[in-house]
């Protein structure tokens, strides 16, 4: 960027930058689109716009703190629509990441424990298993959650929606080994 | 037309019915599917949340197992193809990002090619197969439903081959086989995805505005694309109901299920009977 008389970039901004996806976050216009298109953005503690200008003012805490980040669906409608081409989405993700491998979410925070709860499935036997999912999640959060989804369950295994033999790979302890040696750092 | 196929973890499991009515529609339209071997999870949106290396390397061994099959990938669940693609064309675009996956891959024996084709199984039938053909194998055409084409927002962003908001591919098959398309200005609109089970009541309050639309359209059912779109707005339904005090009761079905039907396939064969919201009150004048 040659404009002169620009702030020097904070560390922050820099790390958001420095992630797949968080390049063109210093391209932001400010013009709010992606919050007026963004369909959870009205329980938002802050919204897709000012997310953005946050990072670019260095409030690494109050960012990676807030509830915005887990209220993102992926949607992409912001993405699809920013003038600037931001993908808001990613940074979305890009944030999430950082929240997460710098500590930033608390232990028993629900979206983040439903997500880790998944891959830990997906990591040990290379498919989703529906089951084990939601026991793991509800033993993270909250164990009555148990008994909420039970309704569901049994009407989903009553029309055979439930698989009856547990999804796996063939070669298990490959796959297992491969994740270990790709993936990045955080997960618990 | 051949294709190496990804089913995605839902459609061996609470998406089963997706995948009995894709079976019955491909073998009745002869689109042959080679189920990729030893496929693996897609990660989702829950992979990339937590860490961006895992999600690339899920999508990614998937890619590699395909390596060697001259077909292009075909693909039933919108979040499963936005992945793939988006994690084919991330490779593309950050080397580094490729060579650290390929080095991974190449320990287990994979390896990856240059370029994948991923394709979602709405833009095979209009594109590949081609809506004529569609039309010629159409028996019992389904003149007079009201359909509302739902496609969420994975199937179109952030980029497919159809348009980001204003899409037409199942629309055009609805009305292939005979069926009356509603218009419908919240095609596009999020299902609520993943946070159903993060945040329910903003995930409800998604799903309340397109059944809203939907019934004040005036629909028989609403027709989807995605697993997880049938799920939210199919098995949520009577929390929705409870929460604001509504009543719907729209069936939810899978595309290849009306396809199906409309081809003389059997309500067993496509798993018809196997929506939370029965279906099969509006469609029995279709058997
Ligand atoms: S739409 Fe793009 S340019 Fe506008 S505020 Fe959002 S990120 Fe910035
Ligand atoms: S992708 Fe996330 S931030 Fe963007 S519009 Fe959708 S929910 Fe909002």
């Amino acid at each position: 960027m040659a404009a002169t008389g620009q702030l020097k970039p904070n560390q922050f901004l820099l790390e958001v930058a420095g992630m797949p996806g968080g390049e063109r976050i210093t391209a932001c216009i400010q013009c709010g689109t992606c919050s007026g298109s963004c369909p959870t953005s009205y329980r938002m503690d802050y919204t897709p716009r000012k997310l953005l200008t946050m990072v670019r003012a260095g409030l690494k805490e109050r960012v990676l703190q807030s509830e915005a980040i887990w209220l993102c669906a992926s949607c992409y409608s912001c993405s699809v629509r920013c003038p600037r081409g931001v993908v808001i989405t990613d940074l979305m993700y890009a944030l999430k990441n950082l929240a997460i491998q710098q500590g930033f979410v608390p232990k028993k925070a629900v979206a983040y424990n439903f997500y880790s709860s998944f891959n830990r499935v997906v990591e040990d036997v290379g498919r989703l298993n529906e089951r084990r999912l939601i026991t793991r999640f509800a033993l993270k959060t909250d164990p009555a959650k148990l008994i909420k989804f039970a309704p569901l369950g049994l009407k989903l295994l009553v029309r055979g929606r439930l698989a009856v033999f547990p999804p796996s790979l063939k070669n298990k302890k490959e796959f297992k080994r491969m994740i270990a040696r790709g993936k990045g750092g955080g997960g618990k | 037309m051949r294709y190496s196929y990804y089913p995605g973890c839902s459609l061996h499991g609470s998406a089963v019915d997706y995948q009995m009515s894709i079976q019955a529609c491909c073998n009745a339209l002869k689109i042959m599917l080679d189920e990729i071997d030893d496929w693996n999870c897609c990660g989702a949106t829950a992979a990339a949340s937590e860490d961006h290396r895992l999600a690339t390397l899920l999508a990614a061994r998937t890619l590699a197992k395909c390596s060697e099959a001259p077909y292009p990938i075909a693909v039933s669940c919108n979040a499963c193809y936005s992945r793939l693609n988006q994690v084919n064309a991330k490779m593309a675009r950050y080397p580094e990002i490729r060579e650290e996956v390929t080095a991974v891959l190449a320990e287990s024996g994979l390896m990856l090619v240059d370029d994948y084709r991923v394709k979602h199984l709405l833009e095979i039938f209009c594109e590949d197969m081609g809506l004529d053909r569609l039309k010629e194998q159409v028996s019992q055409p389904l003149i007079n439903l009201k359909v509302i084409p739902y496609y969420g927002c994975q199937m179109v962003r952030p980029r497919a081959y159809d348009h980001p908001e204003q899409p037409t591919s199942l629309d055009n098959i609805l009305t292939t086989i005979g069926a009356q398309v509603l218009p419908f200005h919240k095609k596009t609109k999020c299902c609520g995805a993943a946070l159903i089970s993060t945040n329910e009541p903003v995930a409800l309050k998604l799903v309340q505005k397109i059944l809203d639309e939907a019934s004040q359209r005036g629909a028989d059912v609403i027709a989807v694309s995605c697993p997880l779109c049938q799920m939210n707005l199919d098995a949520f339904q009577d929390k929705v109901n409870s929460l604001f005090g509504t009543a719907y009761k729209l069936p939810v079905v899978y595309f290849t299920q009306l396809v199906g039907l409309s081809l003389g396939i059997s309500v067993k064969k496509l798993g018809l009977d196997r929506g939370i919201v029965p279906a099969m009150p509006v469609l029995r004048t279709y058997l």
